[in-house]
């Protein structure tokens, strides 16, 4: 055969690859379709969530003011409402150039139907996709602009399933804008095989925030110290009939929320958000995320209770606050080796003034005598009215150590140079040197040296003066003046050689002029006690507190060295009159193992001792308090109170429990820095001090804080250990000559965040807890009291567990490992006053799933 | 016939490499997509100079890591989660006028993309480096953390501790 023959017989395969190609066209353009229609698809997604980012970061920043954001539908938020919704339409109109006008947008922004669960101004449901709505009402001028796209902006997002369907719910958080726009999109080669993709969604919602957290918990399951789950399996948990009520500032969790009460009340949120790391709303019992808030969920408060979202956040750290116990490395009973620069809080122990560690305070109430007060609540301030018997101890110091010579008995040798105590010192065991007749020989005593006679002719003298202990306010009466003297040689009691005489003279805190004067004695070896009286009205009223005696011995002729004398003192005191009203018992700051309030009592924390007097560079108004077998207990019906005072608990203070902790029985209240100590310059601006009893006022309504505590930190400080400083000056011995040693007019609450309570953590920082033992912080047994303080409770690392039917009241910052709110009790308010100043505006999503 | 047995190699060569490259060009689509929807996470994840705490710092790496795996899953076509390894980093960046210094977090991610198609894969699997049937594509993007900046300063911020891979 031939070639053509051949050929001829072959099958036709001309046009193979052709048939082969249509084959495979449908995948090729399939694959083409995904290559290039998606990545126009994804390319739209992006430019349109960034054109709802803008829209909805530029209507947030009309919300810079957050706490004072209100409803959307009325008032002054109302306003606020459309102008962000304005700003919205006028970036989606710049981004999309739509070429609305001025007056179309803030028409959009202001008219137009309400849907249900929207405000005027908001989007329909459906979205818009012209400006058609804007024609409507006063709003007839302009010509409605065909978007091209389906655009809604609503503030606060709305509940239809433009957003719910596309993100989350923030339904009835003023404060929150919402933007979306939807644009449909070709499909050019997809579109051949039949795909038809829906429009490309953008979306955004944005708010001003956070403020401050009012509340914040650390616990979590992967950071240390923890080594398991949160001893509540929850950062914040509910459990009980009282809610939180979040008056302003937010709530941050580590870890999750939880009510695990039925029918228990949720959060309601005023001012504030709720923001978790931990999305954890799956726990059944909890109502989340935005169920009413008398459901357990989160709600936005009266007058609407509508739900209100959590928000996501990034975990945060402890912040660790330094410690007044940094700076007060000293504790001994009488603050012997402080300086400067290692403060004391010295052991108290209400028994015994010399303790070796410390001891206990209660108000002891025997026979006639009822040294605790009489608690009074009129109107929502707390009083503690004194009943009489708490007279304060009579206290002398010398003015110092090497004036004139004076100088300590052999026997009772002081370890302290900065002070003698032993005119008399000690007041609550009997002293012979009190008595009349004195014991002979004296307990104690403080002596000049022998008077130098050979420099010549005349009497020569020598003195000193002492300060009188501060007595508090007292009416004007009659005073006594009580002492007992002895004539001396070489400090030892002796009635030969030259006559010593002694006149002692009263006198104000500053100058020499002398209140009064008592008429000369002449001494003898035998301690001999003289009194002399002042008469009502001639101790001027501000002097109260600053008396001092000035004890001026004389030697009587003679010339020669060997007959030179000294004199002593064993004892002295000024009685003055019974105070009206009657004193109310003073605890003084100091180191204690527990404070025990009787039924039906009170007590008040002096931070600057005012009635008992500090120890030279003792840091005053820190009330610490360890030991094991502590506790801070107010009975029944009794109230404690205090103001500019910091409450420091040392690391092994154990759980509240029964007689141990921090108990808080049925009916009593443990009031801190609500309000100021008599005298004080005000926490607030707008207050003045008239009252001479301490008042204290649990309510929320107090309008900023201040420090208000002894110890304030920085709040500036965000890394690192955030300093402290005492808000009191301390009583160094150049201040000495002032008795109290702080004036009330020390107080510097200026730049510093007050901590109200402090539980130490175990000692270091960081990883170093991970042995923490988290302890339970507040008992609480029912009734009508509770905790309302102002300040912050520091607890990083611990469980505030609020048990019981009280009420918990703060204005301030709740920091804690994490919190337990658990009882039947009214709502717990939380306020955070301290930042006032403006939020920026941020994107807000995504939210908390459900 | 016989030229045809000369044409089908190349042209199912050409075939298969639109299909896989096409099928590479959608992975890399949504692997960018993906980054940059996970960056735009981050900027709102807000952090700060605190957060640089080694107590929370590595869960805040783990979160935004998760974070771009959770959106490839949707935007990569049977996409695998071992063949994703995210790296993400923050940095201080100083803005040029006003001195302050903003959080920038940079979100990068390498994408082992399975090779299906024969003949083909074998070159483009070799364009990489790497023998292993697969082809490593890369996405990043940066953005800034929605967070109050820092004011200027004349020294620079602590730098932000280095993420755990």
């Amino acid at each position: 055969m031939s070639r053509d023959e051949l050929q001829r017989l072959q099958p036709a395969s001309r046009g193979q690859v052709l048939v082969l190609f249509a084959m495979f066209l449908l995948i090729l353009l399939g694959v083409s379709a995904l290559a290039i229609d998606y990545a126009n698809w994804l390319l739209t997604d992006r430019y349109l969530q960034n054109v709802a980012d803008h829209a909805a970061l530029s209507g947030a920043s009309e919300f810079r003011q957050r706490q004072t954001q209100g409803s959307c539908t009325g008032g002054s938020g109302q306003q606020k409402c459309v102008e962000a919704r304005a700003q919205m339409w006028t970036s989606i109109n710049d981004d999309l150039h739509l070429g609305m006008t001025t007056t179309t947008i803030n028409c959009l922004a202001s008219v137009g139907p309400t849907v249900p669960g929207s405000n005027p101004g908001d989007s329909p449901a459906a979205g818009e996709t012209s400006s058609a709505r804007a024609t409507t009402g006063a709003c007839t001028s302009e010509l409605p602009v065909q978007f091209g796209h389906t655009i809604w902006v609503a503030t606060p997002p709305p509940t239809y399933a433009a957003y719910t369907g596309a993100g989350g719910r923030f339904a009835s958080n003023f404060g929150v804008t919402f933007a979306r726009v939807d644009r449909p999109v070709t499909s050019f080669i997809g579109g051949a095989l039949g795909v038809r993709p829906g429009p490309r969604t953008g979306w955004a919602t944005a708010g001003a925030l956070p403020i401050g957290f009012a509340l914040q918990t650390f616990c979590r399951n992967n950071i240390a110290p923890e080594s398991g789950v949160c001893a509540n399996s929850a950062g914040l948990t509910i459990d009980g009939q009282g809610g939180i009520r979040l008056l302003r500032g937010d709530i941050g969790s580590n870890e999750s929320l939880k009510v695990t009460a039925n029918g228990g009340q949720g959060v309601q949120t005023h001012n504030g958000d709720v923001f978790v790391v931990n999305g954890t709303c799956s726990s059944s019992s909890w109502n989340c995320p935005s169920g009413l808030g008398s459901l357990g969920g989160i709600s936005d408060g009266y007058p609407n209770y509508t739900g209100k979202n959590a928000f996501y956040m990034a975990p945060m750290p402890v912040p660790r606050f330094a410690s007044p116990l940094d700076v007060a490395s000293v504790s001994t009973y009488d603050c012997s080796g402080a300086s400067a620069t290692s403060l004391c809080i010295p052991y108290k122990d209400q028994g015994n003034s010399t303790p070796g560690q410390p001891g206990t305070w209660t108000c002891q109430t025997s026979g006639s005598i009822n040294r605790c007060g009489a608690p009074t609540v009129t109107s929502g301030q707390v009083t503690c009215v004194g009943q009489g018997g708490g007279l304060p101890p009579l206290h002398y110091y010398p003015v110092g150590p090497s004036l004139n010579g004076v100088n300590a008995d052999s026997a009772h040798p002081q370890t302290n140079a900065n002070k003698f105590k032993n005119i008399d010192d000690d007041f609550l065991v009997p002293d012979p040197d009190t008595t009349n007749p004195p014991g002979n020989p004296p307990a104690d005593y403080l002596y000049t040296d022998d008077i130098n006679v050979t420099g010549g002719g005349g009497p020569q003298m020598t003195s000193f003066i002492v300060n009188l202990a501060p007595s508090g306010p007292r009416l004007p009466g009659i005073s006594t003046v009580r002492y007992t003297a002895f004539k001396t040689f070489g400090g030892a009691r002796n009635n030969t050689g030259n006559p010593v005489t002694l006149q002692v003279k009263l006198l104000p805190g500053t100058g020499t002029t002398a209140i009064a004067v008592d008429s000369v004695q002449t001494l003898t070896d035998v301690p001999q006690r003289f009194e002399f009286t002042v008469g009502a009205g001639v101790i001027p009223a501000n002097q109260f507190n600053t008396l001092r005696l000035q004890f001026t011995f004389t030697s009587q002729g003679g010339t020669t060295a060997a007959e030179e004398r000294g004199g002593a003192i064993a004892w002295a005191e000024i009685q003055h009159p019974d105070p009206q009203p009657a004193l109310t018992p003073m605890i003084p700051p100091g180191y204690y193992r527990s404070i025990d309030i009787p039924p039906n009592s009170c007590a008040i924390l002096d931070p600057t001792a005012e009635y008992s007097s500090l120890e030279p560079y003792q840091m005053p108004g820190i009330y610490r308090f360890g030991g094991s077998s502590g506790k801070v207990e107010l009975e029944t019906g009794s109230y404690l109170i205090g103001d500019g005072v910091t409450l420091v608990f040392d690391s092994d203070w154990p759980d509240s429990g029964s007689h141990s902790g921090l108990t808080i029985a049925a009916d009593a209240a443990l009031v801190l820095n609500t309000m100021r100590v008599p005298g004080t310059p005000p926490c607030t601006p707008t207050e003045t001090e008239t009252l001479t009893t301490n008042e204290s006022s649990p309510l929320s309504d107090l309008p900023f804080s201040g420090v208000c505590a002894a110890w304030g930190i920085d709040p500036d400080v965000t890394v690192g250990i955030r300093p402290g400083q005492n808000a009191w000056g301390y009583c160094d011995p150049a201040n000495l000559v002032n008795p109290h040693c702080v004036n009330r007019d020390d107080y510097a609450p200026t730049g510093y965040r007050g901590v109200t309570f402090y539980f130490t953590p175990d000692p270091g920082w960081g990883t170093a807890h991970a042995s923490m033992n988290i302890s339970n912080r507040f008992e609480m047994q029912g009734g009508v009291g509770g905790l309302a303080f102002r300040g912050v409770l520091y607890a990083p690392y611990d469980d505030v567990t609020i048990q019981g039917g009280n009420g918990f009241n703060t204005v301030g910052q709740v920091l804690a490992w994490t919190a337990k709110f658990n009882g039947n009790g009214p709502f717990i308010d939380l306020d955070f006053p301290y930042v006032p100043a403006s939020a920026a505006p941020y994107l807000l999503e995504p939210t908390i799933t459900h | 016939m016989a030229e045809f047995a000369l044409v089908a190699p190349i042209f199912f060569l050409l075939v298969f490499a639109v299909i896989q490259v096409g099928l590479i060009f959608s992975a890399q689509d949504g692997l960018v997509d993906g980054v940059r929807s996970a960056a735009r996470r981050a900027a709102t994840y807000r952090i700060n100079e605190a957060s640089f705490d080694g107590t929370v710092w590595p869960s805040i790496c783990q979160a935004i890591k998760d974070e771009v795996g959770n959106r490839l899953r949707i935007r990569v076509i049977g996409y695998q989660a071992a063949s994703l390894t995210p790296t993400v980093t923050y940095e201080w960046v100083q803005d040029h006028q006003s001195g302050d210094y903003f959080l920038v977090a940079n979100i990068q991610a390498l994408y082992a993309n399975p090779l299906f198609i024969p003949l083909v894969s074998a070159f483009i699997d070799r364009t990489d480096g790497i023998v292993d049937n697969r082809l490593t594509l890369r996405a990043s993007e940066q953005m800034r953390v929605e967070n109050p900046a820092l004011q200027p300063s004349t020294i620079p911020p602590a730098a932000p501790p280095t993420c755990p891979p």
